[in-house]
């Protein structure tokens, strides 16, 4: 799949192993992404299968519950996604400057990237600790959908963190290596 | 004071500026969208005799609550969760060489021809994309079993990795698409609907492929020289072997055309199912599931992220007027509707040569969705013309993305000889996009006709 955050796949280079951050993202997004989205799939068919269709029987709050599963299966898959370079960039410019001036436009779309999105994570926070006064619930149950405001402010966090993590490499190397998945 | 137009010029020029720069697609369009939020509102609370700190204060407080709003809105969104289900059924398939069985079965009844081939590859790319929402996973899929077997038999270089990258692009229109997932959401338009209007399109199209190569080989034999004959055993294998493919296909299409399932409930089926299958035939190890599980959550991130970017877009260009400055501009020109459309075609396909097909996709949609609607297209129809531009950008030159695909599988074949390969397919798509405008039907037929 995606090895970088581009338009194009980039040229084949020997890539070293995933760092300390690597591994220990990836362990996190297989337990946590896994299994929130093994737990969507199933409640899904065997609610429109088994409850719906052949007991005539929907499990009350299905769809509440698969919303919320939905959110935290977006929000894990946020910050991973930067690290596999899954976020789309469009290369054409970039690649007619010269080597530095082309490192430097990346440097300053990742820092500023990063201290957007840290925007972005204090304003959902923000949003979250309202969420109870707007009466921000879901349909079924009315289950508030604070905690998971937060959980998207804490990945959006995240996101933000990596984006100047990879400017600190740029800065060090030149480069940004990304995670490659068929290395996985 | 400024004019909300003008905020709107500022804010596209920012965007492309960003783009240029290499931000995210998705990052440009929430930061501009942010921003820009933030100035348009100012400038209206301004016009209607606010004063200034109070204004700004304003455009703060709409900026802000629209960025974490819309995000959260596009994170919970029911219709959504096709998004990462889809993606789920595609990777299993793709790990677990499900799609093989349908090349082989195509290569049995189609290998003795001159071509046959690579008009199997073009069934093998179409029944993969029945399963995958995404043209690159097609092109990667098929190409890596297609085209040693097309070298093997000597094929034209060209017409070898030209009907890969073109039949990779039909992920893209049979659904599930990706593509039209996102066109529905920012349209407000059934999925379903879309997903049905995709099918006969779809299949059309695949058969333009086939003409076309069947052309060539007719033209000019030694491109695509014929390979055995099978016998009525090797037959009927083949069939055995892309029953499971089939039955997926079949079950997930049929129970959203007969209302059985909605988009959803097909996609998590489909999910199931494949994964099934796959695990009773033994093609799936805890390694492969692991890599499905880390690509659908890629994927998925990848689809969310520029989701978000537009969901805060939008608002923005909405506020700005520019759409509807645009609808005023384009209905007056002494063009007629046909004209308008010609022209909305024509600015896809420049956009197509260098914007990836889902980036181009949200960042046009918020100004050619109101020119659609305001001259009466079905959007339904538009989608389906929409999503076949988008693929002749995949193959267009310099950054078709799938060119780029078949070029890391076949690393010896030029650039130049790959891009030579693609025009006669690319030439089919114009012919399906007139077909489209002659016969809306070809589009419109099964979403009028399912319950």
């Amino acid at each position: 799949m995606a090895r970088t955050a581009t338009s194009r796949p980039p040229a084949a280079e020997p890539a070293p192993g995933p760092g300390l951050f690597d591994r220990w993202l990836v362990r996190i997004a297989l337990a946590t992404g896994g299994t929130v989205l093994t737990a969507m799939t199933l409640l899904c068919v065997v609610n429109v299968l088994i409850m719906r269709k052949l007991l005539a029987a929907p499990i009350v709050g299905a769809e509440d519950a698969l919303i919320l599963l939905l959110v935290t299966f977006v929000a894990l898959s946020i910050p991973f996604g930067a690290r596999t370079g899954a976020h789309i960039e469009i290369e054409v410019v970039s690649e007619m400057l010269p080597r530095r001036i082309a490192l430097g436009q990346q440097l300053v779309a990742r820092l500023a990237g990063g201290a957007f999105l840290a925007l972005m994570a204090w304003q959902l926070a923000e949003a979250g600790s309202q969420a109870a006064r707007f009466g921000e619930v879901t349909q079924q149950f009315e289950l508030s959908y604070e905690p998971f405001y937060y959980l998207l402010a804490l990945c959006f966090g995240l996101f933000a963190a990596i984006q100047i993590a990879d400017a600190w490499r740029m800065m060090r190397t030149g480069a940004a290596e990304m995670l490659s998945l068929e290395e996985e | 004071m400024m004019s909300v137009e003008t905020v709107g010029v500022l804010g596209l020029v920012c965007l492309f500026v960003m783009l240029a720069m290499r931000f995210s697609v998705a990052l440009s369009m929430i930061i501009v969208g942010f921003f820009g939020t933030l100035l348009a509102t100012q400038q209206k609370m301004l016009a209607l005799g606010l004063p200034a700190e109070r204004a700004a204060s304003q455009g703060w407080k709409t900026a802000l609550s629209n960025l974490s709003g819309e995000t959260f809105e596009a994170a919970s969104n029911y219709n959504l969760l096709v998004i990462p289900l889809f993606i789920l059924m595609g990777n299993l398939a793709g790990v677990s060489g499900m799609s093989n069985g349908l090349f082989r079965a195509a290569y049995a009844f189609l290998g003795h021809l001159r071509g046959g081939l690579a008009s199997a590859t073009i069934a093998g790319c179409a029944g993969f994309a029945a399963l995958s929402g995404s043209s690159l996973a097609a092109a990667v899929t098929m190409g890596r079993v297609a085209l040693p077997e097309m070298r093997r038999f000597r094929y034209d270089d060209g017409l070898a990795t030209g009907a890969v990258a073109a039949g990779g692009t039909l992920g893209f229109l049979i659904p599930p698409s990706g593509g039209m997932i996102i066109y529905a959401i920012l349209t407000e338009q059934s999925i379903g609907q879309l997903f049905m209007a995709g099918i006969i399109p779809g299949i059309l199209l695949s058969l333009l492929f086939i003409g076309v190569i069947s052309l060539q080989v007719w033209r000019r034999p030694g491109l695509g020289p014929a390979g055995a004959r099978s016998d009525l055993a090797e037959k009927r294998r083949a069939l055995i072997g892309a029953a499971p493919i089939t039955t997926v296909i079949g079950l997930t299409i049929a129970g959203m055309y007969t209302g059985f399932f909605t988009p959803v409930e097909a996609s998590a089926f489909g999910a199931v199912l494949t994964f099934a299958i796959a695990l009773a035939e033994r093609k799936l190890s805890w390694r492969k599931m692991r890599l499905v599980a880390l690509q659908t959550m890629s994927a998925t991130s990848t689809i969310f992220l520029i989701l978000i970017g537009a969901f805060v877009f939008i608002p923005f260009m909405s506020l700005t007027e520019i759409p509807t400055r645009m609808v005023e501009f384009l209905t007056a020109l002494p063009i007629g509707s046909l004209g308008i459309l010609a022209v909305v075609i024509l600015v896809y396909i420049f956009l197509g040569t260098f914007l990836e097909g889902i980036a181009m996709l949200v960042l046009t949609l918020p100004v050619v969705m109101p020119i659609a609607a305001a001259l009466g297209w079905d959007l339904v129809w538009f989608g389906i013309v929409v999503v076949i531009v988008l693929e002749m950008g995949m193959i267009s030159p310099p950054v078709g993305i799938n060119v780029f695909i078949v070029k890391s599988i076949a690393p010896d074949v030029p650039m130049l000889r790959i891009f030579a390969g693609i025009w006669p397919f690319w030439f089919a798509m114009i012919l399906m996009l007139v077909l489209l405008i002659v016969f809306p039907q070809i589009a419109l037929f099964l979403p009028q006709t399912m319950f």
